[in-house]
């Protein structure tokens, strides 16, 4: 499974909540507010652990987590 | 430092949980001590350790507000990019959302459980109880994270350009609120006291404003700040150990002085330096692995489902052993335990059913 479609299963499942049914590599997840506060700390622990990578202090910006493909694109900068 | 927020925010939730079922075990101890043969008060000389007991608890749980807030306020920063200086409404909006509708409900909930007991307020009152987060004691919590919400714009412009008037003008706020304290405990009934309990409410954002503006500075400044408490664990750690101890005394203290057996709650400024150390101390602690994290964090998750519901399912619970087995009311501590136990793992409960049936997709309305 590619990166992408990991995220968007991972988002959908454990982070959406229903707030959305179809979630796309392109959508605002913080704006459309498919993301909260605590679902971005989930979701850096997730990246941690399923890809291997460290996410340091700096890198939790919103431009790293403001949609799926900005997540990927990160994730490929820090292997 | 990012990394333990979920923590924090877990353990936060954990001790409030406790906090409250202290106040059940409390109340076992001062207003149903009738229920197991003893008189009111009386309990507490008898039973010396199951009162120690619970005010400590009550004493752990007084940083878990001011977490909720820091963490809350750090992430309204994050969702700002750093080429705008300050949030946009949409965002505040859609936040709101998700805290007010679930509010709306658990409020309801209890405005059903109080019309069952036969003790409905009234719609205008009960109107003015929601509106205040005051239909039971501890949703002030979510009215004052609206209030934070709605004011954020304006704070985290504020802190974009001038960080250090908004830390201080906030802090000295929060020490005037903390100071006031000390007269609504010992003069409640004279007139300086009778203004601050009527003009400083808990569920207004100015007794609290302080601690989500440390949020947002430090989300902003992270680099800059976190040269408090990198590599100072032993440090704040000490200091929150001491802060603690402090504060437990201080109460009985100001209980003594107060001349009554037992008085409410309320922050000091002592319980506002330790929830401080507090947070520097999980700050400092960064990358060390603590116990059981990621079952903390992934209870930190869930907190404001969890706070939202643990309230009504705790007074099911400790009313339900106040009516069919209330001998168990004399072991406070044992009390407590059930109440803390059910309050957690049933709200939890929930949630997985929830997430699990063709409600999921109102489960962000059901517990955010």
């Amino acid at each position: 499974m590619d990166t992408n479609q990991v995220l968007i299963n991972y988002v959908q499942t454990e982070l959406a909540k229903g707030r959305k049914s179809e979630i796309k590599p392109d959508d605002d997840l913080l704006s459309e507010g498919i993301l909260d506060s605590l679902g971005i700390l989930q979701l850096v622990s997730f990246l941690e652990e399923t890809f291997d990578i460290e996410v340091d202090d700096e890198d939790v910006v919103l431009e790293n987590f403001m949609t799926i493909s900005a997540i990927n694109d990160f994730i490929q900068s820090k292997k | 430092m990012t990394r333990k927020l979920l923590y924090l925010n877990g353990i936060a939730i954990l001790t409030v949980i406790l906090f409250h079922s202290g106040g059940w075990g409390l109340m076992a101890m001062f207003s149903w001590a009738h229920r197991y043969g003893a008189s009111p008060g009386a309990a507490m000389y008898t039973n010396q350790i199951g009162y120690f007991g619970l005010r400590m608890i009550e004493q752990i749980a007084v940083f878990s507000i001011p977490s909720f807030l820091f963490v809350s306020g750090f992430f309204i920063a994050f969702t700002v990019p750093a080429y705008e200086r300050t949030i946009q409404w949409h965002t505040v909006f859609t936040r709101l959302k998700y805290l007010l509708i679930p509010y709306l409900l658990w409020s309801f909930i209890k405005v059903a459980m109080l019309v069952v007991e036969g003790k409905f307020p009234g719609v205008w009152e009960t109107t003015k109880l929601i509106l205040t987060g005051s239909i039971t004691p501890a949703y002030y919590f979510v009215i004052l994270l609206i209030q934070m919400y709605l004011l954020a714009p304006w704070l985290i412009r504020l802190a974009k350009s001038k960080p250090a008037v908004l830390l201080l003008g906030t802090a000295l706020l929060q020490i005037l609120f903390h100071s006031v304290q000390y007269i609504n405990i010992l003069r409640p009934e004279s007139a300086a006291g009778q203004i601050f309990i009527t003009f400083l409410p808990k569920w207004l954002f100015v007794t609290r404003l302080f601690w989500f503006s440390l949020g947002i500075v430090f989300s902003l400044y992270r680099k800059q700040f976190s040269v408090l408490f990198e590599g100072k664990t032993k440090m704040w750690l000490g200091f929150t150990i001491l802060l603690w101890l402090v504060g437990f005394f201080e109460w009985e203290w100001l209980t003594r002085l107060s001349g009554l057996r037992f008085i409410e709650h309320r922050e000091t400024l002592v319980d506002a330096l330790y929830a401080f150390t507090f947070i520097m101390t999980m700050l400092s602690f960064d990358k060390k692995k603590l116990i059981q994290q990621k079952k903390v964090e992934q209870i930190g998750a869930l907190s404001f489902g969890i706070y939202l519901s643990h309230i009504p399912v705790m007074e099911i619970v400790g009313r339900g052993i106040y009516h069919v087995l209330p001998a168990l009311l004399s072991y406070q501590l044992a009390f407590t335990l059930i109440i803390a136990l059910t309050g957690l793992l049933i709200p939890l409960f929930m949630m997985a059913v929830v997430k699990r049936s063709p409600l999921k997709r109102f489960y962000v309305y059901i517990f955010g």
